[in-house]
């Protein structure tokens, strides 16, 4: 069923890839710190629970803790395609670090994600950013099914002076709230599960924008048919 | 009654739910996946004392410029967490204020910062126009050391989870008309 997923020479080249960009990227200065930046594994798969400012492994690079994961039948474009009547608009991109499955190696995913929107307007708007393995843009597991992992936070005058960005929490909400819109409220099951990224509420400057933390520790699942 | 309800229902004709909701199936709750290995190591992110936390709650109530803002609204003060400069030392407090109503705030001044990408230089702080509806929080960044508030910014609005929201209805925030904001390259 997946056998271009299992293919050993596709795998290698992945890996090849995945050593090139690890060893060239930097992180930048002044990125945003983690409290509980740990990998996470369930069948042969792993992630890092937060994703990352640049490609680097650090736990002063990472930019939000992972809290949705998008599964049974899901990938990148399919999630994108589905929530576009609320976020139409793309962001700057941000890094994943995951292994899927028992043949793969780690590999870095990129995402800009979608948003509402920049500023102008003033106010806060959501974005979220969905990551998977890049050769096919989804993860797959016995558990999971066809699953991508995603971040949230809202921005808040992103674009004008006085931005700021953060509360996660209650993006995820956001985000959660709009998946039930597109696929049934069945299907979404609010902070269910625990991905060990929990972060208090505190203001952290970093790269000349506060990023206000608040992280339950627990993901909102996704069910996508 | 029961019986004249039951052959209604039994026709078709009564439904208490949609359809749709009737046939919904119930999915099973996922699980969770595992830790592996112990959480990366990183400087140590910096607390606020007791003490330091109800001196910035202090500030906020006793700041006159921001009382004004609200109106003479009450509001309690939910949370108060650290702020930390970009080099990871405490520069002073955030602090959620939460409204017992919703307000709307007219064409008020709003105590702003631009921080620059440097860990020695200060936030400068400017007022900016402001127009805010249905706000039912507010997010206040106090610096300790001057005992200041260098900024106020509404709090994102919070989703009731599929429920239906407050009557008060959405929350929007925007520039009074002929009021401009500087704009400044996205860094997200």
């Amino acid at each position: 069923m997946r056998s271009f997923r299992t293919s050993v020479l596709f795998r290698l080249l992945g890996a090849l890839s995945c050593l090139g960009l690890v060893t060239v990227a930097q992180p930048p200065p002044a990125t945003a710190g983690a409290s509980n930046l740990t990998i996470v594994g369930l069948d042969n798969d792993e992630f890092w629970n937060y994703d990352f400012y640049g490609q680097t492994v650090d736990a002063g690079n990472v930019d939000w803790a992972v809290d949705l994961v998008f599964y049974n039948n899901a990938n990148i474009n399919k999630v994108k395609n589905a929530l576009n009547p609320w976020y139409s608009q793309t962001g700057g991109p941000k890094y994943e670090y995951m292994r899927d499955g028992p043949i793969g190696t780690f590999q870095w995913d990129q995402d800009s994600g979608r948003k509402i929107t920049g500023c102008p307007p003033t106010g806060w708007f959501e974005h979220y950013r969905v990551y998977a393995d890049p050769s096919d843009d989804s993860m797959y597991n016995v558990y999971y099914g066809y699953y991508v992992l995603g971040t949230t936070h809202f921005d808040y005058n992103d674009g004008c002076s006085g931005a700021l960005a953060g509360y996660s929490e209650t993006a995820e909400g956001w985000v959660a709230q709009h998946s039930g819109e597109a696929w049934g409220t069945n299907r979404v099951f609010y902070s269910c599960c625990t991905l060990y990224n929990s972060e208090a509420f505190r203001t952290e400057t970093a790269g000349g924008i506060p990023h206000i933390w608040e992280n339950d520790g627990n993901a909102t699942y996704v069910s996508v048919p | 009654v029961l019986s004249t309800v039951g052959l209604l229902a039994a026709g078709g004709v009564l439904f208490t739910a949609p359809l749709g909701a009737q046939q919904a199936p119930q999915l099973p709750v996922p699980v969770s996946p595992v830790p592996i290995g112990a959480p990366m190591a990183h400087a140590p992110i910096p607390t606020l004392s007791a003490k330091e936390a109800q001196a910035a709650s202090r500030v906020v109530a006793g700041n006159a410029q921001l009382n004004k803002l609200v109106q003479g609204v009450a509001y309690s003060v939910s949370r108060v967490g650290p702020w930390t400069r970009e080099d990871g030392s405490l520069a002073g407090a955030v602090v959620q204020l939460e409204f017992t109503q919703p307000i709307d705030i007219e064409n008020a001044e709003w105590v702003t910062a631009d921080f620059a990408e440097t860990a020695k230089t200060s936030p400068s702080i400017r007022m900016q126009p402001l127009t805010v509806r249905n706000m039912s929080a507010m997010t206040v960044l106090v610096d300790l050391g001057s005992q200041q508030i260098i900024s106020e910014t509404p709090a994102p609005p919070r989703t009731t989870r599929g429920e239906v929201k407050s009557a008060a209805g959405p929350q929007s925030v925007e520039l009074p008309p002929g009021v401009t904001i500087p704009l400044k390259p996205s860094k997200d």
